[in-house]
């Protein structure tokens, strides 16, 4: 038995095959029907009746499948999946049913590091704390914060009102920048508000299900059984899977089509074409609830052909919502967009496209599109976005139970902690935008903040934040990463990231769990504690809030990172610096903190954290500013009882709390009012519109050319999740998929000489990586296009990528890029 | 090693035979009892064994059908 297994073995508690019995009769009994009801307590599967389960949404993707955790002498011994949780209703993908492996690989961070001689060497906290001090009282305008789409909700509450509030700044951005940021953008362009509007039971309802570029069976396996097993009960849903290589999901399609690297907007060009055609702007249901829409401007520069020759200058948020556009020019910008002239761009087949056209023109049909980074990570990823939405007003497929376009996110709180609490540069809790006074002085108010404070300046998003850390003289001198991993996850690693070598004035903190690529860069390293070693409440795709309750604590000196913020802003009060007060004087969490009969106890002191429920407090501190953008949270106590309510959750007469599945859609969410039917309340345009939008095709910042022949796509496998700091330490998934390679044709391995296992380095303008071939294995390009994965922290496929972003949502097109292959 | 999680259906009919016959098939655990049918894990020597003792249960009479939940093959475990 190797080492590695011995220690998780022993860490465990158990051996390991009573572990591996343990787990496999978990998932099986969760398989089982259901007979008690809902808030039961689990059936016992486990190892003895010394074991305490709990519920707990898992700790990877956006989907926030229900997990319960089994507990014993402070450790975990065994998983489930939660047959109570509406997610996943008893399933789980094999990275949940090993999540609870996650806390014990070799290597956990246990003591805060600092590097001296070019080492990191043991400190104190309270060294730890100082030199954060230190640092931000000497240049409070040079410090930012990179969060994430893991950050609990309350994590990320307290880091956007340290920066935002305290600082009186708003460079703080969430790593959700590179996830999903296109299609907050999306909405925001085309209903005016954030966040979709359907949910996962459309995936029960759907007759039609599109895939646009994204890999269900792999990257939300739970979700995409939900639709494999209704066909398997003999339901018939037609599956189509627009992709840009074939991939497990392809197995599933009834039609697997092809399409050229970022041309899918000519295909949604080509489907509102034939709909169009159809006479659906005749309806009247767009007429009655949608206006049609356009950018306001052709962002290109003159003589450009490529996003990457846009106008910057031309590009400001106000334009986000567009313009008008007549009836007539709508037709008329839609007509080069014929199916044969799409196929022609796209490699869809016409028939294709039609069939697509035919299906959401069809009202016994319910379609439903969904799609996740392939749309986001694109310099045009807030207009396809916003076209698809555009297509499914088209066609009326939009508003009823399997008829809806849905985002999926990546992460499990990237919408509850990222969008809801606005943990983005430019934005405020409860999604408020930070560029408008009104909402600047509501949380001030909220906050007890002296008007002003809160900077009317958007932040540095991701790509800026980091290109300005890693410039010299650049405007951040000192960055704290929490919970994301920076040095394997930005694009063009060595610009954004590497660079950073060459600038020993600047800071990098950063608080993990495990040793990683940015560990490997930073100056200070803070020893976090991890998923259910501390309270949280997620936010996951369909608008659902979860909460869980600490169960183990944290090994060594691993402490919350919510309590690393508060703790290094009492120190900064304590110095007395003006931004930690508040208008009374008070300092900045005192109110937020305090006791009913305001005495405050020293919850920045880690031996008193844990006397109140700080997560609680901090959560119904933000919970008010939900109620702006009708994204209304419950009580805290209500998510301690439930397993996840979808918002707006609103307060019944009886005193219950009810949740929305379906917004904007009257009799489902209570913000509209009787008889509208449906009622976009947020509308750009304020006559409770949402829009239909045209946005053209153009070509992607960097194409194949003579020089650099291929497209490069990058993505992930099922076996690990993001960059791997997580699964990559689970034994079995590690040895699942225990390296990264490169999927390529046929036809171009033998041009290059290439076999599967052979070498290959590929190369890009920005830097190079060698990887071992796959050919004919489980994803499979076409002719002319190579894949990569990016987890494995050994094989940085981000050296390679492009950092060119969407000029709305600032997103970058790390998906694809132009690149050279040879032998190795 | 292969170890793996099922769940058993059982023509009700039948259900006192058939349970009595798979507590006697070697390396299979029977857990709990819902709607008709069981838990279970299987313990087997290798992948090849796993496949037999599949079609050992599916022969039992009584035994309608067998679903998988997950299966740690562990090369580590002797």
């Amino acid at each position: 038995m190797s080492q590695s297994n011995t220690t998780i073995q022993q860490g465990l508690g158990l051996d390991r095959r009573a572990l591996l019995k343990a787990s496999a009769l978990a998932a099986a009994s969760a398989m089982l029907p259901s007979e008690g009801q809902a808030g039961d307590p689990p059936a016992n599967v486990g190892v003895d009746g010394d074991v305490t389960w709990a519920k707990a949404p898992c700790r990877f993707c956006g989907t926030g499948c229900g997990v319960l955790i089994g507990t014993k002498a402070d450790r975990i011994v065994a998983v489930q999946a939660d047959r109570d949780n509406d997610v996943n209703k008893g399933l789980c993908c094999m990275k949940g049913y090993h999540v609870g492996l996650i806390l014990y690989g070799q290597d956990r961070l246990t003591r805060p590091l600092l590097r001296q001689d070019g080492e990191l060497k043991p400190i104190s906290w309270d060294q730890a704390l100082d030199l954060i001090a230190d640092r931000i009282a000497a240049a409070p305008q040079k410090f930012a914060m990179y969060g994430s789409g893991q950050w609990t909700i309350p994590e990320g509450y307290a880091a956007n009102k340290f920066v935002k509030g305290g600082l009186g700044h708003n460079h703080i951005d969430p790593n959700a920048r590179l996830c999903m940021a296109s299609a907050a953008a999306g909405f925001n362009a085309t209903y005016g508000v954030d966040e979709p509007a359907g949910c996962y039971d459309d995936l029960d309802h759907c007759t039609v299900l599109i895939n646009w570029g994204n890999n269900p069976a792999e990257m939300h396996p739970v979700l995409f059984s939900r639709v494999c097993d209704r066909r398997l009960r003999g339901e018939k849903i037609t599956l189509i899977d627009l992709t840009t290589r074939r991939t497990r999901s392809s197995e599933q399609a009834d039609h697997v089509w092809l399409f050229k690297p970022n041309t899918d907007l000519a295909i949604a060009n080509g489907i509102a074409h034939v709909l169009v055609a159809k006479g659906c702007l005749d309806k009247p249901w767009v007429q009655k609830h949608f206006r049609l829409r356009q950018r306001v401007a052709n962002y290109i520069k003159a003589g450009g052909t490529h996003t990457a020759d846009y106008d910057p200058e031309a590009i400001h948020p106000k334009n986000l919502a567009g313009k008008d556009i007549s009836r007539e020019e709508f037709i008329a910008a839609l007509a080069d967009y014929s199916p044969e002239q799409v196929e022609k761009i796209s490699g869809v087949p016409a028939s294709g496209i039609r069939l697509m056209a035919e299906l959401m023109a069809d009202p016994a049909q319910r379609v439903l599109s969904w799609w996740c980074m392939g749309f986001n990570q694109h310099t045009r990823g807030t207009a396809i976005n916003s076209l698809l939405h555009s297509i499914h007003h088209l066609s009326g497929q939009w508003g009823k139970q399997g008829a809806s376009a849905f985002s999926l996110t990546g992460q499990p709180s990237a919408c509850g902690t990222a969008r809801e609490v606005g943990t983005f540069a430019h934005l405020l809790p409860g999604h408020l935008p930070v560029l408008d006074p009104h909402y600047r002085g509501l949380v001030e108010d909220h906050w007890n903040l002296p008007h002003g404070r809160i900077s009317g300046k958007i932040g540095f998003h991701t790509v800026k934040m980091w290109d300005e850390f890693c410039t010299a003289g650049g405007g951040i001198d000192t960055l704290w990463v929490q919970v994301t991993n920076p040095g394997q996850t930005l694009p063009n690693r060595n610009k954004l990231f590497l660079a950073k070598r060459n600038h020993p004035e600047k800071f990098l903190i950063c608080s993990d769990v495990y040793p990683n690529a940015t560990t490997a860069l930073a100056d200070l390293v803070l020893p976090s504690a991890m998923y259910v070693e501390k309270n949280g409440m997620y936010g996951n795709a369909e608008r659902r809030t979860q909460h869980w309750f600490k169960m183990v604590k944290p090994p060594g000196e691993a402490r919350d990172d919510a309590w690393q913020t508060i703790a290094v802003s009492r120190r900064l009060f304590d110095r007395g610096m003006p931004g930690m007060k508040d208008k009374d004087g008070q300092w900045l969490f005192e109110r937020t903190l305090a006791d009913a009969d305001g005495s405050l106890p020293p919850l920045w002191d880690w031996d008193h954290y844990y006397d109140r429920n700080v997560d609680e407090r901090l959560f119904e501190e933000f919970r008010p500013l939900t109620k702006v953008k009708h994204k209304d949270l419950a009580p805290y106590g209500e998510y301690v009882k439930a397993h996840g309510l979808r918002w707006p959750v609103v307060k019944q007469a009886d005193g219950s709390w009810k949740e929305t599945l379906w917004r904007f859609v009257e009799g489902s969410d209570p913000n509209v009012e009787p008889g509208k039917g449906l009622q976009f309340y947020h509308s750009n345009s304020k006559d409770d519109r949402a829009f239909i939008w045209f946005h053209p095709y153009e070509h992607a910042p960097e194409e194949p050319d003579e020089a650099y022949p291929f497209w490069l796509c990058t993505g992930r496998v099922i076996e690990h999740w993001h960059s791997g700091t997580m699964t990559m330490r689970v034994p079995q998934l590690r040895r699942s998929m225990p390296a990264a390679y490169i999927e390529l044709h046929s036809a171009d391995a033998s041009r290059l000489n290439v076999r599967s296992g052979d070498p290959v380095v590929v190369e890009s303008r920005r830097g190079s990586l060698r990887l071992p071939a796959w050919i004919g294995g489980r994803g499979q390009p076409p002719e002319g296009t190579v894949f990569v994965p990016f987890f494995d922290e050994r094989l940085l496929i981000n050296d390679v990528t492009l950092d060119a972003h969407d000029p709305f949502s600032k997103q970058p097109d790390f998906k694809k890029c132009a690149v050279r292959l040879r032998r190795g | 090693m292969a170890i793996g999680g099922l769940v058993i259906g059982v023509d009700p009919a039948m259900e006192t035979t058939a349970v009595e016959s798979l507590r006697q098939v070697s390396g299979l655990s029977l857990g709990v009892r819902r709607g008709g049918r069981w838990s279970a894990v299987l313990e087997t020597t290798n992948a090849a064994q796993w496949r037999q003792a599949e079609d050992t249960l599916l022969a039992i009479p009584g035994v309608v059908d067998i679903e998988v939940a997950c299966i740690h093959y562990d090369e580590d475990v002797a």
